[in-house]
């Protein structure tokens, strides 16, 4: 096709993606309406896309589209996880992927779910903070109360403590993604505890904590987007989540006949998870070489599988 | 007529699709510094012409002549232009801005991006001292009586250069004494060489203040008179189309036994201020008390609290030598009391509802079956058209809403509603306030022929001339207190407008 | 010929009168939300015949239409019956909270062991009598205290949401799970009332609890008691009607209406209590009473035109990929040309035919 943006053709896979936000929060939903983008801009794809659906109306949406005959129905977010388990069987010639673990029990032939390992993004921001604090004091402000985050937050405090011996690290679960004060004053308290380096796992929440930790001077660390621009001079790193990828990449395994149905696929950590900072991989300012190495390694560790979460979570 | 008029209606016709006829072939004029009063019963089509003489409705056919020459109005603002300036009911006022505010609104060129108020407060200063209007520009208009809203409504029309002001009743709003300062306001105007239309259904109006007077009846003009060439009962008849009793035809009644009986009762106000003080009286059957007072004496509050409506601070009530004081008003009801409220399109009536509907409030567990819970639509659609026929309320049917019935309508149906009932005691307050000579006479009637009937009557009425017209004993209100009971019969006017203002001059028998 | 708009004696209200003004504002919504189509070069035509093609001519659309209706119409027979009778309820969201939360309770202890003809009258019993109990609470405050039922019902909503925050992240969370309940037994699921479709029986809860709240007010002489009370408190007490025991009749009776839609969405939708199960529906609810005039009839209407307007507004969103705030406009426009409606009914147009002289 000489055409940039090819016609659809009954060759082309037909994709759509379910979000339960807006394309345009900067976060999670837009990171996959990119990935989105970037599989019709292959070519080989036909996409469409439902945003801001209601909790109520996702399987009147969801079933929709596999009504209509759709290859693949992407919905991302935990929102999925027992709908798909429900309405997998019901069509087989459709493809689910949902963008959150798999829920208990028997996950149908043609469904799948995403082990994203969050657990041991956790453990490795807990290690990276830990190297960084001079005090001995690292805290993480987790956003909204479900199991995801309160792992998340448990595996922090292990990766710091184990890394950095008699360090104390602090972790709550806020129970919001999107209370700016909330977490700002969670983050001075753990300052005022003794906390010198100050990360997070929640949206707004995370922003809050940032902007109040920078108030204070302390070096701080950002999750799911280069956040750089939240404090220049303090951020030693941004732990990047790249949605866009796990989009993309379960599109292309549903075109190679590569999708993992039955399963909960586990894609490479650096595939969706590396560090950023402007266009380097850390804050040399905030961060020293050594200190830099003591974490790849961590994080090649976590990687390879050599550190095992899962043990901490049984 | 010699001159050329100000303003000339020829051959006005309007209807309202599908079948009102509100105007058919009216013409009428005004000249330069005369009072016309347009008289006519309620829906005899004065407001629809007058609507149309300011724009807001198009004629179907006719002409508009100002000075003579031919115009046409497609709003308002053309009317105005032509200084044509109409005052409704209701009043057209920003309450939260001063007057000079009021005044300056879509009149007073503007000054940058606001108007030159102090410039209009200037003017308007000066037009009222030249009228005699005594309103205060910087004064908030939620602050001024009625009355003098009212002004603000006329300094509007005269900033604006109007030589003709339309009135649409203006008096229903007004105390008497308000009335008579309207009066001279509007003599004032037209000795300045104003010209004003004043659209009444009161005959002592159009006598007091106009110069001639122009009769609507049914959408026709029936005739034009000059005012000092006429009488009341002249336009009266003019009016109703028929010869009108303006004196209530009253047999002697025997006197029965004491039915109400009220004791030392003492009320209070929405204040929590005592309305009503230690106050006895006592209706036997067969007669018609009637309270006179000026209003706001505590009559109000004192019928209220004889039906149940507000609670009694002190005192007695006593229906057929039982205690009632403390009873709700449906038990007093059960006890044969009806109660005529002055407020009937809020309290008598329900106006959203149909006539049916109305036909049976306060009665509606009787017009039911199954013990009361389920209602019973043909029975009570049947009372309905009873009390229509009885009445001869003029309405299409028993479905049609309550509240787009005429004052006297309405006023015959909740009359007849509470009379249908069988009352031993009828309290009855204000009966024909605002109504038209044609009701009044029907409400009249109905009155005296309950009497007639051996029933109770309380009746409290601001209208001197209706007490003296019905009531058999006359007991004067004064702050809560009756200051003096005289017979009906051959009463004195003047000692009775004296007890009116709280000096007790005669006593009559036992109150 | 010259065409004038002239404003009628009153407004016209024949029920053609009333179709027409109506079906003039849907048609206005449409043509001016058809236009925030054409930057996304979409054909407005296809767009709304993916809307109403959807959402009224197929049966698994019409199966989610009605399913979206059915609380709708609880809730809309809730605002007809308070504010008829004079009282303006506006905490529905927080009696369907507490009919979800009752409905949950009830279905998790004993659902399973009860065969589900006994399970549901019992479940909607208890679900009313506890939405009844929730904003009677409100009645009774204004009947002894005096005060505004507007705010303190306002208020109570955030109460109820908060109350269901805490039941699903405390004593009825699912261990190790989001913060809500364990899925309910299947058992107590509301059935599928046509195959193929997701319609369940909610529909006809709510259909059948329409009939009997237009037959009370229509028929029964409570019923005439609390529409005088509701249309002149004065006319009302001067009647002989105890106001105030009236009132507080209303306020029971119209929450527990709003909280049965708590079983519809928890036993028909959701299968579980989580934390904003049912959101806004106890607003949107009132706005299907308002749009249908607060008659039974109107508000059954409104509320099955605005579960379509939903699932169709889904649909459109599928098949064109317009934005979602697009099909939002759309409904709000619907929303406001049509209470806008009334004022069309007051005017009447004229057609002036000029003679020549």
């Amino acid at each position: 096709m000489a055409l940039p943006l090819a016609p659809a053709s009954a060759a082309d896979l037909k994709v759509a993606l379910v979000l339960p936000g807006s394309i345009s929060d900067g976060g999670w939903n837009q990171q996959a309406y990119e990935g989105l983008k970037k599989l019709e801009a292959k070519g080989g794809f036909a996409t469409k896309l439902s945003e801001n659906v209601k909790q109520s109306d996702i399987p009147q949406v969801v079933r929709g589209y596999a009504d209509d005959g759709f290859d693949l129905v992407i919905g991302h977010g935990f929102q999925f996880g027992s709908l798909f388990m429900e309405i997998g069987g019901e069509y087989p010639k459709t493809k689910f992927f949902g963008t959150t673990f798999a829920p208990k029990g028997d996950v149908p032939p043609n469904v799948m779910f995403v082990n994203t390992r969050p657990y041991d993004v956790a453990y490795g921001m807990g290690a990276l903070a830990a190297l960084l604090s001079k005090k001995g004091g690292v805290g993480l402000v987790g956003g909204g109360d479900n199991p995801t985050q309160q792992n998340m937050s448990k595996l922090f405090k292990i990766g710091a403590e184990a890394t950095v011996p008699g360090l104390k690290a602090y972790a709550v679960v806020t129970g919001d993604y999107n209370d700016a004060s909330k977490g700002r004053e969670t983050a001075l308290t753990m300052i005022g505890n003794g906390a010198d380096v100050i990360t997070h796992t929640a949206d707004l929440t995370g922003i809050g904590a940032i902007k109040g930790a920078a108030e204070k001077g302390v070096t701080v660390m950002g999750a799911f987007s280069d956040q750089t621009s939240l404090a220049p001079t303090l951020m030693a790193t941004s732990i990047v989540n790249d949605n866009a990828a796990i989009v993309t990449m379960v599109g292309d395994m549903a075109k190679a006949g590569t999708f993992q149905g039955g399963k909960e696929w586990a894609p490479d950590l650096a595939a969706v998870w590396y560090p950023k900072y402007k266009d380097a991989e850390y804050n040399s300012a905030e961060v020293s070489p050594e200190t830099w190495a003591k974490f790849k390694a961590i994080w090649a560790d976590l990687a390879a599988g050599k550190i095992d979460t899962g043990k901490y979570l049984k | 007529m010699t001159a050329t008029p100000l303003v000339e209606l020829r051959g006005i016709y309007k209807r309202f699709p599908p079948d009102v006829r509100a105007n058919e072939d009216v013409s009428m004029a005004v000249a330069p510094g005369e009072i016309l009063a347009v008289l006519g019963e309620n829906g005899a089509g004065k407001s629809t012409l007058m609507q149309i003489l300011y724009g807001v409705y198009r004629r179907d056919a006719g002409e508009i002549l100002v000075d003579g020459v031919p115009v046409e109005f497609a709003n308002p603002g053309d009317a105005i232009r032509h200084g044509i300036g109409m005052i409704h009911q209701e009043f057209m006022l920003v309450r939260s801005f001063s007057v000079a505010e009021n005044v300056a609104m879509g009149t007073a060129p503007l000054k940058g991006e606001k108007f030159d108020v102090r410039a209009v407060a200037a003017d308007l200063t000066a037009l009222a001292q030249k009228f005699g209007l005594g309103v205060d520009p910087a004064a908030i208009v939620e602050h001024l009586p009625v009355g003098v809203q009212q002004r603000v409504e006329i300094l509007k029309l005269l900033y604006r250069e109007a030589r003709l002001l339309i009135l649409d009743e203006p008096t229903a709003v007004l105390t008497p004494q308000e009335v008579a300062g309207l009066f001279d306001v509007l003599r004032a105007l037209k000795a300045a060489g104003k010209s004003i239309i004043i659209v009444t259904h009161k005959l002592r109006e159009v006598m007091d203040i106009s110069d001639r007077v122009t009769v609507l009846r049914d959408g026709r003009n029936v005739g034009t008179r000059i005012t000092a060439e006429t009488d009341e009962p002249l336009l009266a008849r003019l009016m109703v189309g028929r010869d009108v009793l303006l004196r209530a035809d009253k047999q002697p009644t025997p006197r029965g036994r004491s039915r109400l009986s009220v004791a030392d009762l003492s009320v209070a106000g929405h204040d929590g201020e005592l309305r009503v003080r230690g106050l006895s009286l006592d209706v036997h059957g067969g007669e018609i008390l009637g309270v006179a007072g000026v209003d706001g004496n505590g009559q109000s509050e004192l019928v209220e609290a004889l039906f149940g409506l507000r609670p009694v601070v002190s005192g007695q009530v006593a229906l057929d030598g039982e205690d009632v004081t403390r009873l709700s008003p449906a038990a007093r009801r059960t006890a044969h009391m009806a109660y005529l409220p002055a407020d009937r399109r809020n309290v008598g009536s329900v106006g959203d509802l149909s006539i049916t509907d109305n036909a049976v409030l306060g009665a509606q567990r009787t017009f039911a079956r199954f013990g009361g819970r389920w209602r019973d639509r043909r029975a009570a659609a049947a009372h309905a058209s009873a009390l229509i026929a009885r009445f001869g309320i003029r309405a299409p049917g028993p479905d049609f809403p309550a509240g787009k019935l005429s004052g006297g309508n309405l006023q015959k149906l909740v009359l007849g509603r509470e009379v249908a009932r069988d009352p031993g005691v009828l309290v009855v307050e204000q009966p024909t306030r605002g109504l038209d000579v044609g009701a009044i006479e029907t409400v009249w009637a109905e009155l005296l022929a309950q009497r007639a009937q051996g029933r109770a009557i309380l009746l409290i009425s601001a209208e001197l001339e209706e007490i003296l017209n019905l009531a058999d004993r006359i007991a004067v209100i004064f702050d809560g207190r009756i200051v003096g009971t005289v017979a009906g019969a051959g009463a004195d006017v003047a000692a009775l407008g004296l007890m009116m203002a709280g000096r007790p001059v005669a006593q009559y028998g036992a109150a | 010929m010259i065409l004038r708009l002239e404003r009628r004696l009153a407004p016209a209200s024949s029920p053609r009168a009333i179709f027409f003004a109506n079906a003039a504002a849907i048609v206005a919504a449409l043509v001016v939300g058809g236009l925030l189509f054409l930057p996304f070069h979409v054909s407005p035509l296809t767009a709304y015949a993916d809307l109403v093609g959807e959402a009224f001519f197929t049966a698994r659309g019409f199966g989610y239409t009605v399913t979206e209706a059915a609380p709708l119409i609880l809730v809309g027979l809730g605002t007809v019956f308070a504010w008829r009778s004079g009282f303006a309820y506006l905490g529905f969201q927080g009696a369907l909270l507490v009919g979800a939360v009752v409905s949950t309770w009830l279905a998790l202890q004993i659902g399973a062991s009860l065969p589900f003809a006994l399970f549901l009258p019992l479940a909607l019993a208890l679900s009313f009598a506890a939405g009844g109990a929730w904003s009677g609470l409100v009645g009774f405050a204004r009947a002894r205290l005096g005060g505004t039922e507007v705010l303190v019902s306002l208020m109570m909503n955030y109460v109820a949401a908060l109350l269901v925050q805490y039941l699903v992240t405390g004593p009825m969370r699912a261990d190790g799970d989001l913060p809500q309940s364990a899925l309910l037994p299947r058992s107590t699921w509301l059935p599928i009332i046509l195959d193929g479709t997701r319609a369940n029986i909610g529909i006809f809860v709510a259909l059948v609890a329409a009939v009997i709240v237009g037959l009370v007010l229509r028929g029964s002489v409570v019923g005439y008691e609390l529409i005088v009370t509701g249309l002149s408190p004065r006319a009302a007490r001067f009647g002989g009607i105890d106001v105030s025991g009236r009132t507080l009749l209303s306020s029971v009776v119209c929450g527990g209406l709003g909280a049965l839609a708590g079983p519809v969405e928890v036993l028909g939708n959701q299968h579980r209590l989580l934390d904003g199960v049912g959101e806004g529906l106890g607003f949107v609810g009132i706005v299907a009473a308002l749009l249908g005039k607060l008659t039974v009839v109107g508000t059954v209407i409104a509320s099955v035109l605005y579960g379509g307007l939903t699932v169709g507004g889904n649909a459109m969103q599928r098949h064109s990929g317009l934005p979602s705030s697009v099909i939002l406009v759309i409904e709000a426009l619907i929303v406001l040309l049509v209470l806008a409606s009334d004022l069309l009914r007051s005017w009447r147009i004229v057609f002036v035919v000029r003679q020549a002289a």
